[in-house]
């Protein structure tokens, strides 16, 4: 049951017979009038119970994009189902408008659209939608919240993919520089080709070139065509990252949680190291493993991680570090890169980390990805009054205890990335770019 | 389905996949309907409806004495007078009860024969009115007369003062009434009857009482227009609730009862004849009605605009923790503890660490390493250089404040000089020795 504002204005009318009459009975006779039009209008109205609702959609919609969907109103009733129906999402799912009109002849179907913007990674649940039927009088009308299933999964963003294509760019240098890399460690024979003026001569094949010339000539003839040998960076390799989701990714840092910047770091690395020819294996850990992503390849292995990725929130306990070795040897039996995204932040926060790092470091190149806050640097610099001195000195603390960390996981055997949320994915990118231009990979 | 579904088959096109329920799926109603709320409150109902029912009853059964009329001869509250009005009636005393100036007078059929009762606890009556009743009967008697009765009908006595309680047994008068009755309670008016002795008046003041106890209990004189005027301003002597103590009932019975025919009136708001006789009489008819359609109108929008569309809609969030909280409790301990060379040495090591790193100094150089080479670049001496740098101990917070200003001054100093001689490398004239203020 509801009331419209026209039944406030009906019963608000009941001035005129009330002054006429100035009498109690006519206000009584016309509150009584009210609710007796009331009860009627209400009861000519649409069943909503009698409406059978059908949601259809996307699935999945990146985060800061939009998504319709419509939400199909069949009016089971042998009346005219008019009013106001409100599809009710979670809060954080952006669904716009709030509540529509509708207008249904009896037996007959619409459409009821919606435009979803969420502000949230993760999935977003549509909890019910409430009908209200509104009686031929515009009175009263009848009321009902029905539970129609219904979600979608918010991806994560993925902001770091605008520093995908300079990347890109410097893998293809990396690549075209090949013919005139020496061989070395790091990388595997590419092709035999003629050459050209510039060529290291020290690349030049000797028994390529006088197969070429197919055997030795008489003195005078004209000079064999030289070949020489071209390199390129070894592919194949492995890349496994291993993404922190303990209770110290829940940590916020200008406005994103750790384990956002963790992820978009990842991405972007395993969009790049997958155009480079490398394997890439992704697991999101704590004291289990909450999302695993291996063997995927190509458009597919992008897909498949921001669908790992996005229902995971950081549990608030701590990570279990003795298990992460196990979980690097069941990923892969080669040597491999393996990445690690966690804050690094005191000595007493680490210790499971920097006692299990020996472990990787014996067989496997580690690079530990870490935030920083510019939060820490600001307050550091800021000296104006006492209490400033104070938090200046209490930052420094920190910033020194973070370096000291990251100086324990640096003699371990193990490389450190750290940098501002925005900055750490290209900056773990241009890692990978320089393990790969060195051969160390 | 007759035509216009708009949407067609539910598989939509592009990026469409049906999540959720397919069409014609029977969904589950959350809302209860009106007659399950109904059976689920019925309890609440019926508590409702039996409380007010017991209420009712309760109210109409014992009336209510909060609001009892004084005087009145058919209540039975303690401040009614329906006992002495059933005694005298049961003793064979023809009692007419009035309510109306008016009608009191109209019951008087022989005024030698009859006495008139007459209080006014609302103090309706004017001067004219209790003028009215002079002479109307044998026996007048005015209980606890009000200030107009008293100047209206004994202009000699002067109208009395409260009087709360007390016994009084000494009649002090030769009225048969007073004397049967011996003591009385005093409660209602007293009376002062000093101005009619010295008028020389007939006046017999019984129950005087004491000097300071607020004059008699009773005053007997004559009316102007002759007949008995009895003013009994002890008004509990008729009274349901002290009738019975002491001699109450003796001194009642004798004054109410002493002619065949007792007319009781009691004067109520119908004897008002200056001015209106209430508020309601001074707005129209219509405004009642109005006030309760206002508050009807309120009531009504408050349910339209109370009645949500559909409940709330809850959702989990993550747990906000802010990386900086352990900075600003630790910073917080230092300024409550004045940590202050604990503080200061950690912003000793930040610049330490920057100024290494500015110079290329490499992480292994050592503090006598950082000021040799900074005291060469910023041209300050070594030992000022290593007070400032790790000997000096703030004494008070204003020392730590400016000793922390000191290094951050030394720091972009350093950085100064050094992106300066960056320059000179690079062929650019140094011109520039004395750093400007930036």
């Amino acid at each position: 049951m509801a009331v419209t504002g026209w039944f406030v204005a009906l019963v608000a009318l009941g001035v005129v017979p009330v002054v006429l009459l100035a009498n109690g009975w006519a206000y009584v006779g016309w509150v009584a009038l009210c609710l007796v039009l009331m009860a009627v209008d209400a009861a000519l109205a649409a069943s909503p119970r009698a409406a059978s609702l059908a949601r259809s959609g996307p699935e999945r919609v990146r985060l800061t994009e939009q998504a319709e969907v419509t939400l199909l109103v069949t009016n089971g009733s042998r009346r005219r189902l008019r009013g106001v129906i409100r599809d009710a999402w979670e809060p954080s799912a952006g669904a716009t408008p709030r509540r529509q009109r509708i207008d249904v002849p009896a037996g007959e179907r619409r459409a009821v659209r919606s435009v979803l913007r969420p502000w949230r990674r993760g999935e977003r649940k549509a909890a019910m939608v409430t009908i209200r039927a509104i009686g031929p009088m515009r009175l009263a009308g009848r009321q009902a919240s029905i539970r129609v299933p219904g979600g979608i999964r918010v991806l994560p963003e993925f902001a770091a993919r605008r520093h995908l294509p300079s990347r890109l760019a410097r893998l293809r240098e990396l690549d075209g520089r090949t013919s005139l890399m020496v061989r070395g460690q790091g990388t595997e024979f590419d092709s035999l080709r003629e050459y050209v003026r510039g060529d290291d001569v020290r690349s030049i094949d000797w028994r390529a070139t006088a197969r070429r010339a197919g055997g030795p000539g008489p003195a005078g003839s004209p000079a064999p065509t030289l070949m020489v040998r071209t390199w390129r960076p070894e592919r194949d390799r492995h890349v496994v990252v291993i993404v922190d989701s303990g209770r110290t990714a829940a940590a916020r840092i200008a406005d994103e949680t750790r384990i956002d910047t963790a992820f978009e770091s990842t991405l972007l690395l395993s969009a790049l190291a997958d155009r480079a020819g490398d394997r890439v294996d992704v697991a999101v850990f704590d004291r289990r493993v909450r999302g695993r992503v291996q063997g995927a390849r190509g458009a597919d292995l992008l897909a498949k991680l921001v669908d790992t990725m996005a229902p995971i929130d950081p549990e608030l306990l701590e990570t279990d570090w003795t298990a992460v070795p196990s979980l690097v040897r069941s990923m892969t039996s080669q040597r491999a890169l393996v990445v690690i995204a966690t804050p690094l932040e005191s000595p007493g926060s680490t210790r499971g980390l920097l006692a299990m790092l020996p472990q990787l470091t014996r067989k496997h190149l580690v690079l530990v990805a870490a935030v920083t806050d510019p939060a820490l640097l600001s307050a550091a610099a800021d000296r104006s009054d006492r209490a400033s001195v104070y938090r200046a000195a209490a930052a420094e603390r920190a910033m020194l205890d973070a370096q000291r960390v990251a100086a324990a996981v640096q003699r371990l055997g193990a490389d450190v990335v750290t940098a501002a949320p925005l900055e750490l994915p290209p900056a773990v990118a241009d890692r990978y770019l320089a393990y790969k231009a060195a051969g160390r990979l | 389905m007759t035509a216009t579904a708009p949407a067609g088959p539910t598989t939509s096109t592009t990026t469409g996949v049906v999540t959720g329920a397919p069409l014609g799926t029977a969904a589950e109603v959350v809302t209860p309907t009106v007659r399950r709320t109904l059976r689920r409150a019925l309890f609440w109902i019926v508590l409702v409806a039996l409380l007010l029912a017991f209420a009712a009853v309760y109210g109409l059964t014992t009336r209510s004495t909060a609001e009892a009329d004084r005087f009145a001869a058919d209540e039975a509250a303690p401040a009614g007078s329906r006992a002495l009005v059933e005694v005298l009636r049961d003793s064979g005393i023809d009692v007419v009860t009035a309510d109306t100036l008016d009608a009191a007078l109209a019951a008087v059929d022989d005024p030698a024969t009859t006495t008139l009762v007459a209080a006014d606890p609302r103090a309706v009556l004017s001067a004219d009115q209790w003028s009215a009743l002079d002479g109307a009967a044998a026996s007048l008697v005015l209980v606890e007369p009000p200030a107009l009765a008293v100047g209206a009908l004994a202009p000699s006595i002067a109208p009395g003062v409260p009087s709360l309680g007390g016994v009084r047994d000494e009649a002090g008068c030769s009225l048969p009434a007073a004397q049967r009755a011996g003591s009385i309670t005093t409660d209602g008016v007293g009376l002062d009857a000093a101005g009619a002795a010295a008028t020389g008046d007939a006046v017999e003041v019984c129950f005087p009482g004491e000097e300071g106890e607020g004059g008699a209990a009773l005053v007997s004189l004559d009316q102007p227009a002759g007949g008995d005027l009895h003013l009994l301003g002890a008004g509990g002597v008729v009274q349901n609730g002290l009738i019975g103590r002491e001699g109450n009932a003796a001194l009642a019975l004798g004054l109410a009862g002493e002619h065949p025919r007792l007319i009781w009136y009691v004067a109520s708001t119908a004897d008002v004849t200056h001015g209106a006789t209430g508020l309601s009489e001074l707005y129209p008819g219509w405004v009642n009605p109005i006030a309760w359609l206002a508050l009807t109108v309120g009531l009504a929008a408050a349910v339209w605009r109370g009645r949500r569309l559909g409940p709330v809609v809850i959702e989990n969030l993550p747990v906000v923790v802010r990386t900086t909280e352990t900075m600003e409790g630790r910073a917080r301990l230092y300024a409550r503890e004045g940590s202050r060379l604990r503080a200061l040495d950690a912003l000793r090591v930040g610049t330490l660490r920057r100024l290494a790193e500015g110079l290329a100094l490499g992480s292994a150089a050592g503090l006598d390493d950082i000021v040799t080479a900074v005291s060469g670049i910023a041209g300050r001496d070594r030992a000022g250089l290593r007070a400032l740098l790790v000997d000096r101990e703030p004494r008070d917070d204003g020392e730590l404040v400016a000793l922390s200003d000191e290094l951050l001054e030394l720091e972009r100093l350093v950085q100064r000089r050094v992106a300066l001689a960056d320059e000179g490398v690079d062929g650019r004239p140094d011109d520039r020795s004395e750093p400007t203020t930036r």
